[in-house]
């Protein structure tokens, strides 16, 4: 096999925009490979997994937001028929661990920190057994003080989560560039406001779940519902205290899930239920659990000084936000830094300073939630800039045109633009919405009045500060003798259509029909290692090992047809699954060609292995370096309809504008595209985690309101995307995964604004909300 | 799964057998939407469970020279699509088709809404309005009354399934210058319970405005389906103009004494029932339904 790396060299992958490019197989609507399994029911998720044997995984949790566990007797639950085996905290060993904070056990043996934190688990012949003994464990609680609010939590007098964890504060992070106080002075308009944004639910269709299965050899299997096969392997050998060769992920299909399907601590409890009882252990959470005890969206409170030019210039920008961690760390410090410093290299800042706080509270623990952070901070800028131009007569297209960043910036902190159409999506939006003439059409006579909404975006593609040991991908694309190529990746395909995406490239960069691709499902046994689903990576890091791989087979396949055709490699083109020579009329199949080389080697599929380390770094001490290889850009214009008697705020139509770099699937990013809208319109407009002393009172689709179909757009969402190229994704394509979200509920708010005069400055936009701004204006 | 026997008696008669033979050890069950999500949260005390979804006459809808009747295992979607209700039963057509999402409304009754006793049942408000009578079977024989008499407390029925059995609802044919229409308020457009709805029913003099007579049930105002009486009779009589309609709406909301919950506060839901009652008067006048919203579900 030859292994030709591409070490981070900057190929022109594609050519500049403006030149149309000929594809045989990108820029198409295709529908997803996978999606006639799903829709006919076929498709088999973790939770539809019945192995020989397997016990049933229930966890008992707590019922307390914060109470010491003085007894936890399971005597009685024991006797229970069909009962295999139960784990308390006394049973299980007290290291520690965790993904980004050692501030994980397997069970806690001292105390429980949330209202559904994990007390003890149970394994058992049926689902009923496993409910009937964890009914019948007695727990004696202490209770103990507890703290809700973040900022509450950081005051002298809190009682403490972590008696080593000052004030609660589990991290802090704090960022100066430039001259952030010196150049406020020297600023015309200086505007100061505090935004704060909510708790939310991802609400993925397939909850949490986990079959952990003891295999021959020691080993561990476990099939995860999970984003992160390779990453989790690492963590959980960690937890269980084994060789990551000892265990095994396989990643099937999964239900979607938007950041939350990280590491998780039912995951673990199956393993080690599975390990103790030397049987099969399914662990899937119910709604209810999921909803308790998932990792939803780290609520902020943000705080935001801008300073700005008369004409507009942006000059200084000073944030401080206090974000909730919940009861013990996921991924909230990595949010809260990207909160704290993402969109500076949105806008061409100069003097920046930013600080935020990671708070402990007695809540559910918190983590990632497409957008990462950066959805929360969208908020807040986006709505102060409208607030901006209101107040001091700027056109909110422009002052977005003058300060966006530009192709070939490189930012305040390091970070290289190296494709960008802002400016091109600004356009387009405006084009396309009407913007200016709806601008100046007067209010409506009835009580319902419209108004009109922009936000822009910037995104990653790729975060190199994520997974600390690298940032990157590698692939393998092996032709089989049949003629047929399958992708082996580690990223995880969760619903987004990666697999698809994969497929596609291995067939543009090969010359192959697509129908004849597709990407094998992540199994560490056999899989490349692959960090996963995050930072909207997939496509562009993991699709550019996948191209990498694609066309060191082509390289081989040349070769191979020079050799047994006798041809010089110059004499050969491959388009589509037909291969040319030039010398001769008719051309040969792939499937023909690859059989007759395959059996000149003893039968063997040639395979093609691609590596892709893109030329980010982690940012030093001050933050400062390139941490992604690519940067999407967006804007969003919303047009709602604000009924200024119930308070009722309606989508009427949605304009979204992707600099996406390449269109790969034009059907999968049109869907990308319009769940994001509808994601961030059901946060903006209503869906809201309540929780009360620390209970959750809504955990289920009943009372926690997503958005139906009935509630998208009274018109509809049109999306568009401009094709930048970009120099280091496959093809020039980046990714749209996150972007879809962040700019919506800003421009959902500045659209209410422009409605009815009224700015809601802490998420969700509801009717409450909207007629007390009209009853005080 | 408690229950050991699920029967599908085919006649109204072999159902009342079977809740007689067993002795309120079983119950009925109609669409089961309600009850069977009730049932994993409580279990169900019961041996068996009635299904009356197979007989014939209490999935019909139809009227004689009087009355229309609408048997209590049609569903919510039969309801929406019923043209003798198009026609003479706006106020229900439109409740029905705000309830939960086309796959409720499939399978969800009327008759399993009404004896369900939510306070703000969006049919129940609508029969309320109606001022609808129920048809009831037991051991002991037929008889009937005003649905409103029916409830007693949120999620409490005067009807007894394990005793009893709904036929039908029925109500007045709609005479010269009556009209219906209902209204609600939710969190989304589909598949929530409502912050308030409500139903009216309202006969207008001919060629005029002057209300002859009014009906106004409103939910969740009460611990069950509410009459508005007292903005009733403030309406009685009465020319509906504009100043009329505005009156009405704080009128409504100072007679209402709805409670803080989880989908709104008190003072909300008062505010709320004043802009509905605005808007379906105004609607009703105009001869047009209120439901804002043109699409079709």
């Amino acid at each position: 096999m030859l292994f030709i790396p591409m070490l981070g060299k900057e190929k022109a992958l594609n050519k500049g925009k403006g030149e149309k490019m000929k594809f045989s197989n990108l820029g198409k609507e295709t529908p997803i490979l996978d999606g006639l399994e799903k829709v006919t029911g076929r498709a088999r998720y973790v939770p539809d997994l019945k192995v020989e044997g397997m016990l049933h995984g229930r966890i008992l949790r707590s019922p307390y937001p914060h109470a010491r566990l003085k007894k936890v007797d399971i005597s009685k639950a024991e006797r229970i028929s069909g009962v295999r085996d139960i784990i308390t905290g006394k049973k299980v060993s007290q290291h520690k661990f965790g993904p980004m904070v050692p501030d994980w056990v397997i069970l806690p043996d001292d105390k429980v920190r949330f209202h559904g934190d994990e007390v003890a688990a149970v394994a058992a012949t049926s689902e009923e057994s496993a409910a009937e003994a964890l009914s019948l464990i007695e727990v004696e609680y202490e209770v103990l003080p507890a703290v809700f609010d973040p900022e509450l939590a950081m005051a002298e007098e809190a009682p403490l989560l972590y008696e080593e964890k000052e004030n609660n504060i589990a991290t802090t992070f704090y960022v100066h560039k430039g001259d952030v106080d010196k150049a406020l002075a020297g600023s015309e308009i200086v505007f100061e406001e505090t935004y704060q944004t909510n708790q939310v639910y991802q609400a993925y269709m397939e909850t949490m779940a986990a079959v952990a299965a003891p295999g021959d050899y020691e080993r561990l299997t476990m099939w995860l519902s999970t984003q992160i096969p390779s990453m989790s392997r690492l963590r959980y050998a960690e937890a269980l205290e084994i060789c990551a060769e000892d265990l095994r992920i396989i990643k099937p299909h999964v239900g979607g899930g938007f950041g939350a399907k990280f590491e998780y601590k039912a995951h673990i409890l199956a393993a080690v239920l599975a390990r103790r009882t030397g049987s099969p252990v399914r662990m899937v959470n119910n709604r209810e659990e999921d909803f308790r005890a998932g990792n939803p969206r780290v609520p902020m409170k943000i705080w935001i000084k801008l300073g700005l030019a008369k004409d507009g210039t942006l000059l200084a920008k000073d944030t401080r936000i206090i974000a909730g961690n919940g009861a013990r760390t996921v991924y909230a410090p990595a949010i809260t830094s990207t909160a704290c410093y993402r969109i500076d290299s949105l806008y061409k800042f100069k003097n920046v300073r930013s600080t935020g706080y990671t708070v402990y509270t007695n809540t559910i623990p918190t983590s990632c939630f497409r957008g990462f952070g950066n959805a929360q901070m969208h908020f807040a800028m986006e709505s102060a800039l409208d607030t901006i131009c209101h107040q001091y007569n700027l056109d909110p297209i422009k002052i977005r045109q003058q300060n966006g960043v530009t192709p070939g910036f490189t930012s305040i902190h390091g970070w290289e633009i190296k494709s960008c159409a802002l400016k091109e999506c600004l356009d387009k939006a405006v084009e396309e919405s009407n913007w200016y003439d709806k601008k100046k059409e007067p209010a409506e006579k009835s009580p319902v009045k419209k108004g009109i909404g922009v936000a822009i975006c910037n995104h990653v593609s790729g975060n190199r500060p994520f997974f600390k040991p690298f940032d990157g991908s590698s692939a393998l694309v092996r032709l089989t003798p049949e003629g047929k190529a399958i992708v082996f990746t580690g990223e995880a395909d969760i619903g987004q259509g990666m697999n698809t995406a994969f497929a596609l490239i291995a067939a543009e960069a090969v010359g192959l029909d697509v129908k004849n691709v597709r990407t094998a499902a992540v199994d560490t046994d056999i899989s490349p290692f692959g960090l996963g689903s995050f930072a909207t990576r997939g496509t562009t890091i993991g699709g550019r090992a996948v191209y990498e791989a694609a066309v060191n087979l082509k390289k081989q396949l040349l070769e191979h047809l020079a050799r047994v055709y006798e041809k010089k490699i110059e004499q050969i083109t491959i388009n589509e699954g037909q291969i040319y020579f030039d010398d001769q009329e008719d051309p040969i199949t792939v499937a023909k060609a690859i059989q007759t080389i395959s059996y000149t080697l003893g039968g063997t599929s040639l395979v093609g292995h691609g590596v892709f380390v893109p030329e980010t770094v982690l940012p030093d001490e001050n933050k400062y370096g390139n941490v992604s290889p690519a940067y999407p850009f967006g804007c969003h214009i919303a047009e709602v309809e604000v009924d200024t008697e119930t308070g009722r705020a309606r989508l009427l139509n949605y304009w979204a504008v992707h600099d996406v770099g390449r269109v790969i699937n034009k059907q999968t990013l049109e869907g990308q595209v319009e769940g994001g809208v509808m994601m961030g319109a059901g946060w903006a407009l209503g869906e809201d985690m309540v929780v009360k002393e620390g209970k959750l009172l809504n955990p289920n689709f009943h009372d926690y309101c997503l958005p139906t179909a009935m509630d998208t757009p009274r018109g509809r969402i049109y999306s568009y995307f401009l094709e930048s190229g970009d120099p280091n994704g496959p093809f020039g394509a980046k990714g749209i995964g996150e972007p879809s979200l962040n700019p919506v509920p800003a421009a959902i708010a500045n659209a209410v604004f422009d409605a009815v005069g009224v700015r809601v400055k802490n998420l969700p936009i509801t009717p409450e909300k909207i007629l007390e701004g009209l009853a005080s204006a | 799964m408690t229950w050991e026997n699920y029967y599908m008696p085919l006649t109204t008669g072999e159902a009342i057998e079977l809740l007689v033979e067993k002795q309120g050890k079983a119950r009925i069950i109609a669409g089961g939407t309600d009850l069977m999500v009730q049932h994993r949260s409580d279990p169900l005390n019961v041996r068996a469970l009635i299904d009356i979804g197979r007989i014939p006459g209490l999935k019909e809808i139809r009227e004689d020279s009087r009355r229309i009747y609408i048997g209590a295992s049609v569903t919510h979607s039969q309801i929406v699509n019923s043209a003798l209700l198009k026609k003479k039963g706006r106020v229900l057509v439109e409740a029905a088709r705000t309830v939960g999402a086309p796959q409720i409304r499939n399978v969800g009754t009327v008759g399993g809404n009404v004896v369900n006793a939510q306070p703000a049942a969006d049919t129940a408000i609508a029969l309320t309005a109606l001022d609808a009578r129920i048809h009831i079977l037991s051991g002991d024989g037929e008889f009937e009354k005003p649905v409103i008499d029916t409830f007693l407390g949120p999620g409490k029925s005067c009807i007894d399934p394990s005793k009893e059995l709904v036929t039908a609802f029925s109500y007045s044919i709609p005479g010269p210058g009556e009209r219906s229409c209902f209204a609600r308020l939710a969190r989304r457009e589909s598949l929530a319970l409502p912050i308030v709805n409500l139903g009216l029913w309202l006969c207008l003099e001919e060629d005029d405005h002057i209300l002859k007579d009014i009906r106004i049930a409103v939910g969740p105002m009460s611990t069950v389906p509410f009459r508005a009486r007292e903005t009733e009779a403030l309406l009685k009589g009465v020319l509906l103009d504009k100043a009329v309609i505005e009156k009405a709406g704080r009128s409504i909301s100072d007679e209402v004494t709805p409670r803080d919950s989880f989908r709104g506060s008190a003072d909300f839901k008062k505010q709320m029932i004043g802009v509905i009652l605005k808007r379906s008067l105004e609607s009703a006048l105009e001869g047009k339904g209120v439901d804002s919203d043109e699409r079709e579900q």
